[in-house]
């Protein structure tokens, strides 16, 4: 008898070993921890990225009231004035319009190219987590005297690798995003076919894969001198400085790429139809991406305090024809979404008016930035810089808000409410209009970027002036809060609604698929073909 | 059962490899695209860095100023040996990948572990130039030449532990049957980050280590 004849296995009954079950799901918190679902991970950025943006409401709105007179700091400390610029530049892009834009489109994406899950979802899923705790350390480093400016050296540097932190989160996240719309395409999509807030997303990703990493490394530098030295950036404005062309023309241009994607899919379907010339139009978001990379614009390097630092490459030849060609394919885009919307049965549904504003803002922007660019007009350094820098912002964050209404029936599946959100949209508008037009034209007038007051030679009318124009563009700031408010409880109310509702919109593209079976993919818009044979066999 | 389908016959069994059908490489090549943006990210990170290198130097050298401070020396064995021993890695790496595309799986592990054996080589020999360069991070010394050079050499050094990481996480993963035969995407994912690691040093070793 060998030892494989006996009989013990016989002799272990049901009692005796526990039966084999599957363990059970995790729920709540440790749920949400180990999530690799490409929406739960959107949803936690967008959500995420709301308590970011009252960070930017408040620090903005504090700023603004501070520069309404002219004659000096007296609202705030001024030794906290440059430690809440770079709170309100850094938690706009860096913890609010980003992180949406991504939120939106690990939710979106995947489900727009015929995928069931991101690319590398763990990757992304430590991707948010990253963010979540670099943000929440980036402001407990400002609050602890950190930050550019911050009296605290040891906070000044937790701030340095937080930001760090910050960025290479954005840019893994990036990765997955960029790498979905490339290699997860279902079968018959190819790039030609691919739904244009996907490309968007794809040119976007690739472009902040090549932004981000390099401001990462500027502040490597800077946090290496800071723990040894200081002998090269040091603590103070020259730190703010090193960062600042990432928000400045022509680099802010980078972050509003996926709302060209997001004006492109609403107008086309508000209209009931395909986008008119699809191609052409991934060609325009693509030449506005080339037009808008910036790294090359980073200032001199040249040890020196002086102010001018921030725009010091704004004389150069390429600096000036990048600033009037990223107008050419922005122009070209609005003219593909007004032939989108005259070609088909176009209706005013709420996304579309998020989006028209979005790209009138961005227009607006374009247009301002090319007017910095002219020398003669001497506008560097000036609050016509700081409109340029809040056009384009405000047109990310009402492109943003108008891709979280349209998608909110595949992210969440409930809808937003038509007239309020479309009066929201009309609201934002106005306030961005507010904020910046003011800026441009008191910029004109000589009035410094980042609280420089009136030039030394203004009279008392242009002071006042200057103050004027100050006081409506706060009032523009207060619009643009009282938006945020609003939204984030349209938001809250939307998410707890008890309607499901699937396809609001009869939207073209893949992620308005209501049947498991993938339609043939034969176009772009493989959804609107699909309806619209079925509309034509019957 | 006389009658029934018993008499089943025998599989065919191929008595060479070269007779098997190869099975097609598996699509969509996701890792191989999300490691060459990774790559492209991480090369980013060191054009940006070495621009500010060369702006700052030119700044100091245009000053009449020489750029290496005083006491500092650059010697040139430890970056030329570092620039040979990644070359030859480059050769080792890419034997692991066709090892492993053709499941010789003693071979792919051999060249791997001699990769890794160079990449820890190239790291011994940066921290034993750091300790002969006479450059130092220290306090009221520190220089912004030795900040700009042990950031970008250092952050070099960290991107080659991160690509050994990745070499031997792949490994791993063919040790686990993962990765072989038409699918060795992650050997091949490995090795371009591998590449990239490689092409970086070899442009800081002429600017840096080499121009001085």
């Amino acid at each position: 008898m060998t030892v494989t004849d006996t009989d013990a296995p016989s002799q272990v009954t049901s009692d005796t070993v526990p039966a084999l079950t599957p363990p059970e799901p995790a729920t709540g918190f440790a749920a949400l921890l180990g999530t690799s679902d490409h929406t739960t991970i959107g949803r936690l950025y967008i959500g995420t990225s709301f308590v970011f943006l009252f960070v930017a409401v408040v620090t903005g709105m504090l700023l603004s009231i501070e520069r309404i007179d002219v004659s000096g700091i007296d609202v705030l400390d001024a030794d906290v004035v440059a430690q809440l610029f770079s709170v309100f530049r850094i938690s706009s892009v860096f913890l609010f319009l980003v992180p949406l834009l991504l939120g939106l489109a690990l939710c979106v994406v995947p489900r727009q190219v015929g995928s069931p899950t991101v690319a590398f979802p763990r990757a992304a899923a430590a991707s948010y987590w990253t963010y979540l705790i670099g943000g929440g350390i980036i402001l407990a480093s400002v609050i602890a005297d950190g930050g550019p400016g911050g009296g605290d050296p040891d906070a000044v540097a937790l701030f340095v690798a937080a930001t760090i932190m910050v960025l290479v989160a954005l840019g893994l996240a990036a990765v997955c995003v960029a790498t979905t719309g490339l290699a997860l395409r279902t079968e018959g999509m190819s790039v030609r076919r691919t739904p244009l807030f996907t490309w968007a997303n794809v040119v976007a990703a690739g472009l902040w894969i090549l932004t981000l990493p390099v401001l990462a490394g500027i502040l490597l530098l800077a946090y290496v001198d800071l723990r040894y030295g200081p002998t090269l950036i040091g603590s103070g404005d020259q730190l703010f400085l090193r960062m600042a062309w990432v928000w400045s023309q022509p680099s802010n241009y980078v972050f509003v790429i996926p709302v060209l994607g997001i004006i492109a899919d609403i107008s086309s379907v508000a209209a009931r139809t395909r986008f008119t010339q699809h191609r052409l139009a991934m060609g325009c978001i693509g030449a506005f991406a080339v037009f808008s990379f910036g790294v090359w614009a980073m200032p001199s390097w040249a040890p020196t305090t002086d102010g001018d630092l921030l725009l010091a490459y704004t004389d150069e030849v390429p600096f000036v024809v990048a600033s009037f060609l990223v107008v050419v394919p922005l122009l070209a885009l609005a003219g593909l979404v007004a032939g989108t919307l005259r070609r088909g049965a176009a209706r005013l549904i709420s996304p579309l008016v998020w989006a028209l504003a979005a790209l009138v803002m961005l227009l607006a922007g374009a247009a301002n930035g090319a007017l910095v660019s002219i020398d003669p007009l001497d506008l560097v350094n000036t609050t016509a810089t700081t409109a340029q820098i809040h056009y384009v912002l405000g047109a990310g964050l009402l492109g943003a808000l108008g891709g979280l209404v349209y998608w909110s029936p595949v992210i969440f599946r409930r809808a937003f409410p038509e007239l309020a959100s479309t009066g929201l949209a009309g609201l934002g508008l106005v306030g961005t209009v507010l904020l910046c037009l003011p800026d441009l034209i008191s910029g004109f007038v000589g009035q410094l970027a980042r609280l420089g007051g009136a030039p030394g030679d203004a009279s008392s009318g242009e002071v006042d002036a200057i103050e004027a124009f100050n006081l409506v563009s706060t009032i523009g700031a207060a619009v643009l809060a009282l938006v945020a408010v609003g939204f984030l409880g349209l938001l809250v109310r939307t998410v707890a609604g008890k309607d499901e509702v699937v396809d609001p919109w009869e939207g073209n593209t893949l992620e308005w698929a209501t049947s498991d079976d993938l339609p043939e993919i034969m176009s772009e818009a493989p959804v609107y073909d699909a309806r619209h044979a079925a509309e034509v066999a019957s | 059962m006389a009658g029934s389908a018993t008499a089943v016959e025998p599989a065919q069994v191929p008595l060479h490899l070269d007779e098997v059908e190869r099975a097609q490489p598996r699509r969509p090549r996701v890792l191989l695209i999300g490691t060459a943006f990774a790559a492209a990210g991480s090369m980013a990170v060191f054009v940006g860095l070495l621009g500010i290198y060369l702006s700052v130097r030119s700044q100091v050298l245009a000053a009449g100023e020489a750029w290496l401070p005083a006491g500092a020396n650059i010697p040139l064995s430890p970056g030329n040996m570092s620039m040979v021993t990644l070359v030859m890695s480059l050769v080792t790496v890419q034997w692991a990948v066709h090892a492993g595309t053709h499941r010789d799986r003693s071979h792919a592990y051999m060249a791997m572990g001699l990769t890794l054996l160079f990449g820890v080589a190239h790291i011994t020999q940066m921290a034993f130039l750091w300790t002969e360069w006479g450059v130092a991070l220290n306090g009221a010394d520190t220089t912004a030449q030795a900040v700009l050079l042990f950031t970008i050499l250092g952050l070099q050094v960290a991107m080659t532990g991160g690509a050994l990481i990745f070499l031997v996480l792949m490994l791993l993963r063919s040790l686990g049957g993962q990765f072989t035969g038409p699918d060795a995407e992650g050997l091949s994912a490995a090795a371009l980050y591998w590449w990239t690691t490689v092409a970086v040093f070899s442009v800081l070793w002429y600017a840096i280590l080499i121009v001085k």
